[in-house]
């Protein structure tokens, strides 16, 4: 899936910036989606929508900024986001064994 | 379905107009609370790192958040007294004195790395989620409705914030007794909620698990002493369930704001014998482990699989924002680090004290993975020299050999973390296959335990016994 979403044009006044801050959402195969989320706004909404975009459940993406597991209830603000921050997506990995019988 | 924030938010809408009637300017509680604690979290990261580097730039961000607090505050004011000199609609007024988080720009504090992302702006058209909860409500304004909830009626400050020397900004918090309403309920739990018939049939089966263990003839040699105890549920085990299960169901009401990131159907189906672990439960275990064993440094099980190819989620991920997490990692006994490759997780201890790597492999005839573990050990202790710390690139490594090793197909994870754990403890490795079945349980029972336990306080049981 292209990561070029092309709904919903939104004006961007000086205004309006300061609340609203674009966030990009990297996954594990190099797509990009751009999301804009009011900055205390829970990031729930965001991980939710960008599951609903991939098709995926959300238990089975991990989320990462700076390296740290981001929770559905963080807000941009809490953790410091500045504009055009970009959050990792990544898979859980399953494992069971190696060939063994 | 209701997403984004707590329901309660909707409720108290009606009551603004009447705090405006009184000419108050009024002042987000939850911003000013938030504002605060970035100072704080800000003034916690410059100590932590190198005070004489960090110095001048920890300075500069304080004075920016300090600017952002009073302009949050004062400029809000300000609109507001212009406002109702100006006869304008009480609709208006209101939209007007939502305190803006755009008053004041952002602090000055910048790592490198953001820099360098800054630089880049997102060309295509971003998806705005806030104004359009599903599909949609094109926007009217460049002004946002105002979120109204938990607002209180703030008393500008009278002196000038910028001009006050830094130190006695961290002693006095302002005002804070004419705050109204308490702040929002931190939101804790790592378990989703699901229904309550779920969580019953969970803690039933978990109450009627068999309490013996058998243990097959072959594997005698490895039978240990200690797993009996540890992995059958005591009567606090069933009195925390049922104390969750309590709460679950006193809180049908409110999931949504109180859940995350681990379903119970995910833990549930952990007792199934031929589930495979994944890395999200590993990571919740940890987190387990890692509140009673604070000299341990269990790295996210995430980065198992990062580190090859994708260089810049594996470095943040194994060594925190500029390295940070490489000297929370020294100071530490046992750093544990899980590997993944080819559908099988593998284990790397080392020891701080003892300059050793270890390495697991619960796969006997197994070879492969020996060469992903010298692989991550070869980046990782590059890393770490890199970042300053030299000596794990010449620890000596071992390869266990004579540890239980996986009787089939599915318990490699289990394996991996229940070695981890030994590691940690620096106990002998002596559980077996047949133990697997008990280590499943306690793993679920530790999510659960450590879930409750988060939101113990905002649980009323009686007569719970103290832990």
């Amino acid at each position: 899936m292209s990561g070029v979403p092309g709904t919903q044009e939104e004006e961007k006044k000086p205004m309006d910036q300061s609340a609203h801050i674009n966030l990009k959402v990297k996954g594990q195969d190099g797509n990009e989606v751009f999301f804009r989320i009011k900055r205390s706004t829970q990031l729930r909404k965001l991980m939710n929508a960008y599951c609903d975009r991939q098709s995926v459940d959300l238990n089975a993406i991990a989320f990462l900024f700076d390296g740290r597991r981001l929770r559905g209830d963080q807000t941009p603000d809490e953790l410091e986001m500045e504009e055009a921050d970009e959050i990792d997506a990544m898979l859980h990995q399953t494992g069971g064994g190696h060939g063994v019988a | 379905m209701h997403i984004g924030r707590p329901r309660q938010d909707d409720a108290p809408k009606a009551a603004v107009p009447e705090e405006i009637g009184e000419h108050e300017p009024v002042v987000s509680q939850k911003r000013v609370f938030e504002l605060f604690d970035h100072i704080k979290r800000s003034c916690g990261r410059a100590m932590d790192k190198n005070p004489a580097s960090s110095m001048d730039r920890f300075i500069t961000s304080l004075r920016g958040k300090m600017r952002k607090f009073k302009s949050a505050v004062e400029a809000t004011f300000d609109q507001y007294t212009e406002t109702c000199r100006s006869s304008q609609s009480d609709e208006e007024k209101q939209l007007v004195l939502v305190p803006r988080h755009a008053v004041a720009k952002k602090p000055a504090s910048k790592s490198p790395a953001k820099k360098k992302k800054r630089g880049r702006m997102p060309q295509p058209q971003p998806l705005n989620i806030d104004d359009s909860p599903l599909n949609a409500s094109p926007p009217k304004n460049h002004v946002e409705e105002p979120k109204l909830h938990d607002e209180f009626v703030y008393a500008p400050p009278d002196e000038d914030v910028s001009n006050v020397p830094i130190e006695d900004l961290f002693s006095t918090s302002p005002c804070p007794e004419v705050f109204t309403t308490p702040p929002p309920v931190q939101q804790r739990s790592i378990v989703v909620a699901r229904s309550p018939a779920t969580i019953e049939s969970l803690v039933w089966r978990l109450k009627n698990l068999p309490r013996t263990r058998k243990v097959p003839d072959k594997l005698m040699g490895f039978q240990h002493s200690i797993t009996q105890s540890e992995y059958v549920l005591s009567e606090l085990d069933k009195e925390i369930l049922d104390g969750f299960y309590k709460y679950y169901n006193s809180r049908k009401t409110e999931l949504d704001a109180i859940c995350l990131m681990v379903k119970s159907d995910t833990l549930y189906a952990l007792l199934e014998e031929d589930t495979l672990l994944d890395t999200n439960v590993i990571y919740y275990y940890f987190d387990c482990i890692r509140s009673s064993c604070k000299d341990a440094y269990l790295a996210d099980p995430s980065i198992c699989s990062w580190w090859q190819g994708k260089q810049k989620i594996g470095d943040d991920a194994a060594f925190g924002p500029d390295g940070s997490r490489v000297w929370d990692a020294k100071e530490c006994k046992t750093l544990v680090y899980i590997l993944h490759a080819h559908n099988h997780f593998t284990l790397l201890v080392g020891y701080t004290d003892e300059n050793r790597w270890e390495f697991y492999n619960s796969s006997k005839s197994d070879h492969y993975h020996q060469n992903i573990c010298d692989g991550f050990r070869l980046w990782l202790t590059k890393r770490f020299r890199d970042y300053g710390w030299g000596e794990p690139w010449v620890w000596t490594n071992v390869t266990k050999t004579n540890i239980p090793y996986q009787q089939n197909g599915m318990d490699c994870g289990f394996f991996a973390i229940g070695y981890a754990e030994h590691c940690i403890h620096r106990r002998p490795i002596r559980f077996t296959q047949a133990d697997i079945p008990y280590y499943r349980r306690k793993i679920l029972i530790e999510i659960f335990k450590r879930s409750w336990l988060m939101n113990a306080d905002r649980l009323q049981l009686p007569n719970f016994p103290p832990l």
